[in-house]
């Protein structure tokens, strides 16, 4: 049981020197770089593919209102200008008058099973609609 | 160890202290975690949302009414409001000059509006878009323009009392418009969607579209072209006879609908300032009057239904009849009041032998006392009321009058008065629609001035009118001969009634004028002729009353020219052919 001096183990840090070949090299940098950008421009991309039709669809209902509107003002012009007092005016302007007589031809099956007002007044819906 | 120890302790304490900590931060933070994700997450989310939602009403359409054929009378159409940021407009003196005269709107109210001291304000709403678009391209810097729906009334003033009005939020206040309000006006809709702070839309944000529910339109009786026929013709008598005002009704009596109901004067509803509240009065139904002779066909085919006389029973027809002692020597009664109860023909003729024929041809007032107290009080009541008089008819019309009848079996002059058409008031629809029941085989129809709602799916909802016979078909046979001799005999009350190609039969009516305020009968009268074309197949039947003439006085003068004219154009608008050698 004799005391032994312990054997002095050589403890000193050792450097290594191993860091040049795990350095980025310029190439990796430059994909690197690269991949980044292709990266945030498909974002954009996606953002504005997904945006787009957004857009559209409100260019679309733009479109609609205004063709409403356009539709609504032609219906008022044709309207105003089937009014028989603007008829009446304009028949003054041109010089027409009625006539002094009148004679009243009856044509066989005319005006008779003509249509209810009610069922023209279908047809006319119909068409209405079918509006923008 | 003592040393080991006392150096090991102090770390643990500071590693339980410091692991405490960073436990209880993070048990708070789990706890305020739980408290917003959990507890209050939906009041948060709401929150949020709340922010970054916006929430725009989108208005319904109104729906726009129609005549019979499908042509508009009232439509919805985009129009432009001009507003301003007053704290934009730099000079607003100019800015008003500007604006008024492009406009064409009062400038010093333009000023006022702009020196309001608020900063957002209105100049002109629901403009035309042409005439909106002037001061658009005026650039005038804080004057800006947006979208607004209007209502046009293309027509302008062609059945404005039938059609009324809305005001400029869209709500009915007259006629049609304010009848149907509920049905016309629709459901809104409503449009959320998402917004950055700066209130740009985010596109791929929350938006929840519940579209509106536009307004049912409205299929009317009206003929535009009737409509037109009886205006102009009550323009031309109201000028000929210098009258305060006309009122026409045409009606078909087989379904009781109603083909033109003109009040002249009347106004435009696209434009209604300088108009007053009797221009926007649809007089045909809320105008009572004492119809006069008119009301003697009640009498008559009371007393036709009722066997009581046939049309050649013959009466001995004085020109007075006295039915209250003493009321023809102008006697008085306690309180100093001339005795009413002498009634007197229109004009003086000896006793005669007439018919019951020859009195209505001749409208006898005293002729028809006599057949009226061969019927009685309660009978001739009881008529009249079915005749739909005394009550209303129920024509869409808002607030339409029911009439006033003075019927007191008590009363000594109400059998005499009523049988020849005083102490009763009427509206001149109810008189039209008890012509149309004569006009029908004595099958009275309520006239209506609506034939369906077809909402925004295109369902359509007819309007079924009532119906009740009234006389039976051969009284209502006999009395349109009878009504016909008016016109045709040439003896008649009725001859300018004759509707040139085609046979007619009427009567006309001349009333003095009761004023109300007054408690007695002015120096004016109302004078009125009902009548049906064509006599052999009625079609048409057309009411005219026309207020307090200055020339003609009399409805076979006024009244009567003006049937003939509203007849005879109808006629032909309907093409229906000439029964008339």
């Amino acid at each position: 049981m004799t005391a032994r001096p312990v054997p002095v183990q050589n403890r000193r840090l050792r450097v290594i020197r191993g860091g040049q070949h795990l350095r980025p090299t310029l190439g990796t940098w430059l994909v690197f770089t690269a991949v980044a950008i292709l990266l945030f421009f498909a974002l954009i991309l996606s953002r504005v593919a997904l945006d787009k039709p957004a857009l559209e669809l409100s260019e679309l209902r733009t479109q609609i209102e205004a063709g409403q509107a356009r539709y609504q003002q032609l219906r008022l012009e044709v309207a105003q200008l089937q009014a028989p007092d603007r008829i009446m005016s304009r028949a003054d302007e041109l010089g027409l008058i009625y006539p002094d007589s009148l004679q009243i031809l009856i044509a066989d099956g005319v005006g008779d099973g003509a249509p209810a007002a009610g069922d023209r007044f279908a047809d006319v819906k119909s068409i209405l609609t079918a509006a923008p | 160890m003592a040393g080991r120890g006392k150096n090991r302790h102090p770390g643990r304490i500071r590693l339980i202290v410091v692991a405490s900590i960073v436990f209880l931060s993070w048990v708070g933070v789990g706890f305020r975690l739980f408290q917003l994700q959990i507890v209050q997450a939906a009041d948060l989310k709401q929150l949020g949302m709340d922010q970054r939602v916006r929430v725009e009403t989108l208005a319904a359409e109104r729906g726009t009414i129609y005549d019979r054929d499908g042509r508009e009378l009232a439509i919805t159409v985009e129009g432009k409001t001009i507003g301003a940021d007053t704290e934009h407009v730099q000079d607003p003196e100019a800015t008003a000059h500007l604006l008024a005269i492009t406009l064409g709107l009062d400038e010093q109210q333009i000023l006022a509006t702009l020196q309001s001291g608020r900063r957002w304000v209105t100049i002109a709403r629901q403009l035309d878009v042409d005439r909106a678009a002037l001061a658009d391209n005026l650039e005038i810097p804080g004057v800006y323009s947006y979208p607004e729906a209007m209502r046009v009334y293309p027509e302008g003033t062609l059945a404005a009392q039938v059609l009324g009005f809305v005001d400029p939020d869209g709500n009915g206040l007259e006629g049609l418009e304010f009848r149907y309000n509920t049905q016309l006006t629709g459901i809104p809709g409503e449009v959320r969607f998402e917004t950055d702070r700066d209130g740009n839309i985010i596109p791929q944000g929350l938006y929840e579209l519940t579209p509106a529910t536009p307004g049912s339109d409205l299929v009317t009786t009206i003929d535009r072209d009737v409509q037109y026929i009886a205006e102009q013709e009550c323009l031309a008598t109201l000028q000929r006879s210098e009258a305060a005002r006309c009122t026409a009704v045409v009606l078909d009596p087989s379904t009781g609908e109603i083909l033109a109901m003109a009040s002249v004067p009347g106004f435009d509803p696209n434009k209604r300032s300088g108009s007053t509240q009797d221009d926007w009065t649809n007089w045909a139904v809320l105008g009572a009057y004492e119809p006069g002779s008119t009301e003697k066909l009640i009498t008559v085919a009371a007393a036709l239904e009722e066997k009581v006389v046939a049309a050649s029973t013959a009466f001995q027809v004085p020109d007075i009849i006295e039915v209250v002692d003493g009321a023809c020597e102008g006697r008085t009664n306690a309180s100093g009041v001339e005795i009413n109860g002498c009634y007197h023909d229109a004009e003086s003729h000896p006793t005669e032998s007439l018919t019951v024929r020859d009195i209505v041809t001749r409208s006898s007032n005293v002729g028809t006392i006599k057949i009226g107290e061969l019927l009685g009080i309660d009978r001739l009541s009881r008529y009249i009321h079915a005749f739909g008089l005394g009550e209303k008819t129920g024509a869409d019309v808002p607030g339409e009058s029911p009439g006033n009848l003075n019927l007191d079996p008590t009363c000594p002059t109400c059998l005499a008065s009523a049988s020849i058409g005083y102490a009763v008031a009427v509206t001149p629809l109810q008189m039209v629609a008890a012509y149309g029941a004569v006009a029908n085989d004595g099958i009275w129809v309520q006239p209506h001035l609506v034939n369906e709602l077809v909402d925004g799916s295109g369902i359509r909802r007819p309007i079924s009118p009532e119906t009740r016979q009234v006389v039976s078909s051969a009284t209502a046979a006999t009395m349109r001969a009878l009504l016909r001799n008016v016109i045709e005999s040439g003896e008649g009350t009725g001859s300018g009634a004759q509707v040139n190609g085609y046979t007619a039969a009427g009567k006309t009516g001349t009333a003095r004028k009761f004023v109300p305020d007054q408690g007695e009968y002015s120096n004016d009268y109302v004078v009125s002729f009902m009548g049906m074309a064509p006599a052999t197949n009625p079609r048409i039947v057309v009411g005219i009353i026309v207020d307090s003439p200055k020339i003609g006085e009399s409805g076979g003068r006024v009244a009567a020219p003006a049937f003939a004219a509203i007849a005879e154009d109808t006629l032909h608008r309907l093409g229906v052919p000439p029964d008339a050698p």
